[in-house]
């Protein structure tokens, strides 16, 4: 599977102070909502953060106001947290690098050194498909989760390509290998 | 590399393309067809300078000065299906060339460029076919010339004036080969999926005014024939040419009339050759112009024979061995006739080969739904009709009219031949044009039958 | 390695659901063209109702398998038997009975006839079958309105667009209630999203009129949306995947 970015909390925060000035849970509900395939965000963490930002003046306290509950502290948007948002959404996500998949590696393993390589490829083929049936499925309840459900559609989509494309040439220097070691007298698929 | 140097590599290399060189020797032998008759109407017209020491051999039609103009006209006449047929190969051309001419443009040829190509490809096989024009006319001069006893020969002994006719007829016939090919070059667009178009003209204004002006041009000669009490050899070839000329140019528009019957009547097949015809009547419409003015010969010629005989009955005594000779200018007419009708299911066979080879991928999706070999025969059986046999029928009816209403056949001799040449005129063409028709459908099979297969969903 | 698969020829493997009948079963079907061998032992089964995908590299392959399954072909070894009918026994024109009474086919592009309009093009099917003419084209125009493409009734297929060709083309291989679908890459000359929402409309219609759709794809994220995937490689039939 691919491995989402890190995405640091801080811009999200800050991009979602944007829309007005909220308070600390309702900035957590909808990150939750709009990205609901990553972790949901402790609260903690959304108070550390936020409390980090007002000292680095990107944001400051609006005003608090006492409710049926616990004081309310509610949180804007500063012209430096402006700018820096603007910065953030200005510069385009790295394009994430592909790493040491686990995928990749079995793939190499099955195809190079001959463990089962068609049933590998068909298990594997299945799993995605499943997945992406899965997903299919589900019917996303607004544009956001249906824009982050057609990213996992995507990137599965391209992993499967992938695995055929792999297939195909992992299997097509195999036969060379094959090949080559026939000619030199050697047994195919004695060594790799 | 330039638009014009990447038109001629590929112009290289089409040559050798199979369909082209079919393409090239259909358009050679119309051409050398064509020619040949040029060649003996000239023949014959030079009798009339060179005075009547060479007609002793010849026979009556063509020894006579007075009868040798209705020679002349009808070797000017058989010109015509040749003629139709070489327009419509050089028109047609294929949808794979033109969707090549299209993939050309794409690549930077201009317009300039393909009428150039277009111009080299059309005039090559009219300087070949005017070259072969003379061996062809010897050979017609053996058949109608040389071999017939004497008092029977047709075409007198080649002089001279042929040779210098041929001469001319060369450099004739490659020019104007290339002026209508290059006028005719349509290249298809392209659109971004890859895919060609062709473009198909639809029938313009020029096309309906131009009937209409002949219809009166006609009118006038006609009454001008009328109007006076001796006849003149040249309104007569003048009212001729005008009804050949009225004929092709109403050819298409009898089309859109088959059409819109069609597209009425009940039945897919109907339906589908009804709209064909209507969203292209050009091509076919050519051809039904053709077998129009057959119709119109047939119709004369039959009703001709019919006042003839009609005469002969009143007035036996007339005649005496003379009957033979009129009866046999008219049967010489009528072979003449069928043998432009066989030129002119050529025209037909080439016409609708083409709107095989362009509807195949929708003959192949007919297929695919379940239409059974016979309705897609039957959409083609359509097709056919409407170019072949509505038209000489109708041909022969009018002409008949027209020889009537000239001749005053309807006057103080008996009606007996003269009204059954109506029906026997019809008859006979409508025979020939199913014919005709059923002719071009049986050459016309195999490509059915390949616009029909599972691969030809594959096509574009 | 590779003899692996040239070699495999998986069981016939049947639909999950033991319930409804099977329409379609292909046994052993080879074919070849002239230079190409696109068939060379390949079985399928096809439940009521099911949704099954065919997929693999671009190559002859799916198609010829598709145009076997219904009947365009007589495949030169192997049995096919759609709806109970053994097409092996049966010759051209009960075939193409056959095809246009109960088989729906949507291909990827060109398949309307270019002079027809659009009613008249959903109303071919029943007008080759010598339905009465203003009944099959009400019927015509209930389908097309099913399928979004009303507003195209009436115009011929070189003044549609891509999508709404498409539209018209589902409407018809709908319009005799078929029991059996056949897609060709149906959204393969589509963008993206006119992609999505024609397979949307497919499936939606097929599942609606209890049909069965073997879709033909070479795009994984068509095949996703199957109940099942067969995946055709080199012409036999390498994988078979339940996903439902």
């Amino acid at each position: 599977m691919c491995i989402v970015g890190v995405v640091s909390t801080s811009d999200v925060l800050l991009a979602l102070l944007v829309g007005g000035p909220s308070h600390g849970y309702d900035l957590k509900r909808c990150h939750d909502t709009w990205f609901d395939q990553a972790k949901p965000l402790a609260f903690g963490q959304v108070y550390a953060t936020l409390a980090r930002l007002e000292r680095d003046g990107l944001v400051a306290i609006a005003h608090t106001e006492a409710g049926s509950g616990p004081e309310r502290t509610i949180y804007e948007l500063t012209p430096g947290g402006r700018e820096r948002v603007d910065a953030w959404i200005g510069t385009p996500a790295e394009p994430a690098p592909p790493g040491a998949d686990e995928l990749i590696r079995k793939t190499v393993a099955a195809i190079r050194l001959g463990l089962d390589p068609a049933g590998f490829v068909a298990r594997q083929r299945a799993a995605h498909l499943r997945r992406m049936h899965a997903l299919a499925d589900v019917a996303p309840s607004d544009l956001m989760a249906s824009l982050v459900r057609e990213h996992a559609i995507a990137h599965l989509d391209a992993d499967l390509r992938w695995l055929a494309a792999a297939a195909e040439q992992l299997s097509a220097g195999a036969d060379d290998v094959a090949r080559t070691a026939t000619r030199a007298g050697l047994t195919p698929g004695s060594s790799s | 590399m330039s638009g014009r140097a990447v038109a001629r590599r590929v112009a290289g290399a089409v040559r050798a393309d199979p369909a082209e060189r079919r393409r090239v020797r259909l358009l050679t032998t119309a051409a050398a067809g064509g020619g040949a008759f040029v060649l003996g109407g000239v023949s014959v017209l030079a009798l009339y300078a060179t005075g009547e020491r060479d007609v002793a051999d010849l026979a009556p039609y063509v020894a006579q000065s007075g009868l040798r103009g209705g020679v002349v006209l009808g070797a000017v006449l058989l010109v015509v299906p040749f003629a139709v047929f070489a327009v419509q190969v050089l028109r047609l051309g294929s949808a794979a060339r033109e969707r090549r001419l299209g993939a050309l443009s794409l690549h930077g040829a201009t317009a300039a460029d393909l009428r150039r190509i277009a111009a080299t490809e059309g005039g090559r096989p009219g300087m070949y076919g005017g070259l072969l024009a003379g061996p062809v006319y010897l050979a017609l001069w053996v058949l109608l010339g040389a071999l017939p006893p004497p008092g029977y020969r047709m075409l007198p002994d080649p002089g001279p004036v042929v040779l210098v006719s041929w001469l001319v007829l060369v450099p004739a016939l490659t020019l104007s080969a290339a002026v209508t090919a290059a006028g005719v070059v349509r290249a298809a667009s392209v659109d971004p999926l890859g895919r060609s178009r062709r473009a198909v003209r639809p029938l313009s204004r020029a096309a309906r005014v131009v009937p209409v002006v002949l219809v009166v041009l006609v009118a006038a000669d006609a009454g001008g024939l009328l109007t006076r009490d001796q006849g003149s050899g040249a309104l007569v070839a003048c009212l001729m040419l005008l009804l050949i000329a009225l004929a092709l140019a109403s050819g298409p528009w009898l089309v859109v009339l088959a059409g819109r019957v069609d597209v009425r009547r009940r039945g897919i097949a109907s339906l589908i050759a009804g709209r064909r015809l209507l969203a292209d009547p050009r091509t076919l419409g050519r051809v039904a112009g053709v077998l129009l003015a057959i119709g119109l010969a047939t119709g004369i010629a039959v009703g001709g024979l019919g006042t003839l005989l009609d005469d002969f009955v009143l007035r036996p005594e007339q005649y005496g061995e003379d009957l033979l000779f009129y009866v046999g200018g008219y049967l010489a007419a009528l072979a003449g006739i069928g043998f432009a009708l066989v030129v002119a299911s050529l025209s037909l066979v080439v016409g609708a080969g083409e709107q095989i080879l362009d509807s195949r991928r929708p003959t192949a999706v007919l297929v695919a739904l379940g239409a059974s070999t016979d309705d897609v025969r039957q959409v083609l059986r359509r097709q056919l009709t409407a170019a072949a046999v509505a038209p000489g029928t109708a041909g022969a009816a009018l002409g008949w009219v027209l020889w009537t209403v000239l001749a005053n056949g309807l006057g103080e001799s008996s009606l007996w031949f003269s009204l059954a040449a109506l029906p026997a005129a019809v008859l006979v063409a409508g025979a020939a044009a199913v014919l005709g028709a059923t002719l071009a459908a049986r050459l016309l099979r195999t490509a059915l039958a390949e616009a029909a297969s599972v691969e030809s969903l594959r096509a574009a | 390695m590779s003899e692996h698969i040239d070699d495999h020829r998986p069981p016939p493997i049947g639909p999950r659901t033991a319930a409804g009948d099977t329409v379609l079963t292909v046994t052993g079907v080879q074919h070849a063209y002239r230079r190409t061998v696109a068939l060379r032992g390949v079985d399928l089964t096809v439940a009521a109702g099911e949704v099954v995908a065919v997929s693999g590299p671009s190559g002859c392959g799916k198609s010829t398998l598709l145009h076997v399954a219904s009947g365009l072909l007589v495949a030169q070894a192997g049995q096919v038997s759609l709806l109970g009918h053994d097409l092996t026994r049966l010759d051209a024109d009960r075939r193409a009975r056959l095809r246009r009474r109960e088989v729906g086919i949507v291909l990827q592009f060109g398949q309307l006839v270019p002079e027809l309009t659009a009613r008249d093009n959903v109303a071919l099917p029943l007008l080759l079958d010598g339905a009465e003419p203003a009944g099959a084209g009400r019927l015509a125009e209930e389908w097309l309105a099913r399928c979004g493409a009303d507003d195209v009734a009436g115009a011929v297929p070189p003044e549609m667009s891509g999508g709404q060709a498409q539209r018209v083309a589902v409407a018809r291989a709908l319009v005799t209630g078929p029991r059996l679908v056949f897609a060709d890459e149906p959204t393969g000359s589509l963008d993206s999203m006119g992609g999505k929402q024609l397979l949307t409309l497919l499936l939606d219609a097929v599942r609606e009129g209890g049909a069965s759709l073997v879709l033909v794809t070479h795009d994984n994220t068509v095949a996703a949306k199957a109940d099942r995937e067969v995946r055709l490689v080199d012409g036999v039939v390498t994988s078979h995947t339940v996903l439902r």
